[in-house]
């Protein structure tokens, strides 16, 4: 069976990337940015660095919950750099814009939160 | 001092330079260099294939015969060209205006090898943009590799991993079934949909 494209998403998408990254708005855009680009194929679905793509890899994906593994650092603004310039063996998604790019920043930094938290992993 | 994707992108170029006499796309065309849209100006080469898709199930590009195709070769475990791809077309879709949802979206393993339908279910879950992954028997995978002009090689990295250089265009075909257009890999996204629009807008 061949899925259609969810175009209203893809449209709100769009049009959130023209809004600023802000508190949670920001944070649930980049979580659906994260998983329409497809971050997860190699930094898993939870940005643990576990996705598919990741175990046949010689570099392995940065575990995104864990600042301790980020090349180039772990703010909204090092993240967004990365991702549209690229970070150690990972390309540069240079179609991904400023908005976009903040957006999914934001939703990796609260994942660094959520890992700090009590119960969460070091 | 190059990057891995440099190194990638200059052995595609390799690549496609060895089997150029063949006419192999190597996904390193200069700018302007990509086919007219133009059903007149269509690439005198493309066409049907049968391929098995991620949930096991044989795959013939004539089941989706009134809808465009954007199609393009890889493999999950590519670190580069296709995570770029596959964002590229996410980005094209989403200024293909709302037709889009008529587009299939068609991946096609070069490494038919490690990708088996199973694995390339676990790589299809990672998008949300709808994808159908196609892999098959090597002979199967080469024909269809030869139909559309694209090469690949498997590129021992000396450790239990290897990478593939692989053709990185990506293939627009029409409700016809018919290739109209090829792109570069690093084509921009406003000129992927603007193609895009163009034969969505044709009648089925």
């Amino acid at each position: 069976m061949v899925r259609r494209v969810s175009v209203p998403l893809l449209l709100l998408l769009v049009g959130a990337a023209g809004a600023t990254a802000c508190g949670e708005h920001g944070e649930e855009r980049g979580r659906q940015l994260y998983a329409l680009h497809g971050c997860a194929a190699c930094h898993g679905p939870d940005g643990r660095g576990d996705g598919p793509s990741a175990r046949r890899l010689d570099v392995p994906p940065s575990d995104l919950t864990d600042v301790r593994t980020y090349k180039r650092g772990s703010s909204p603004n090092d993240i967004a750099l990365s991702i549209q310039k690229g970070s150690g063996a990972m390309p540069a998604f240079r179609d991904i814009t400023d908005a976009e790019a903040g957006d999914i920043a934001a939703w990796i930094v609260s994942r660094q939160r959520d890992s700090r938290s009590p119960g969460g992993q070091p | 001092m190059m990057t891995r994707t440099m190194r990638r992108i200059a052995g595609a170029c390799l690549l496609g330079a060895a089997v150029g006499g063949a006419g192999l796309l190597a996904g390193c065309s200069q700018p302007g260099q990509t086919a007219s849209v133009r059903e007149d100006a269509r690439p005198a080469f493309g066409g049907d294939f049968t391929l098995t898709n991620q949930d096991n199930q044989r795959f013939r590009l004539q089941d989706v015969r009134g809808r465009p195709v954007l199609m393009f070769f890889g493999y999950t475990s590519c670190p580069d060209m296709c995570p770029m791809t596959m964002s590229r077309i996410t980005g094209a879709l989403s200024r293909a205006g709302s037709s889009a949802s008529d587009v299939v979206t068609l991946f096609v393993s070069v490494d038919p090898k490690r990708d088996t339908p199973a694995v390339l279910k676990e790589y299809v879950r990672s998008f949300s943009t709808p994808l159908v992954a196609l892999t098959g028997t090597e002979e199967e995978v080469a024909r269809v590799a030869s139909l559309y002009h694209a090469s690949y090689e498997i590129v021992p990295t000396g450790t239990a991993n290897y990478l593939v250089n692989h053709t990185s265009a990506i293939f627009l075909i029409d409700r016809q079934g018919r290739l109209r257009q090829y792109f570069k890999f690093d084509e921009k996204p406003e000129t992927l949909a603007s193609a895009l629009k163009a034969v969505l807008d044709e009648k089925a």
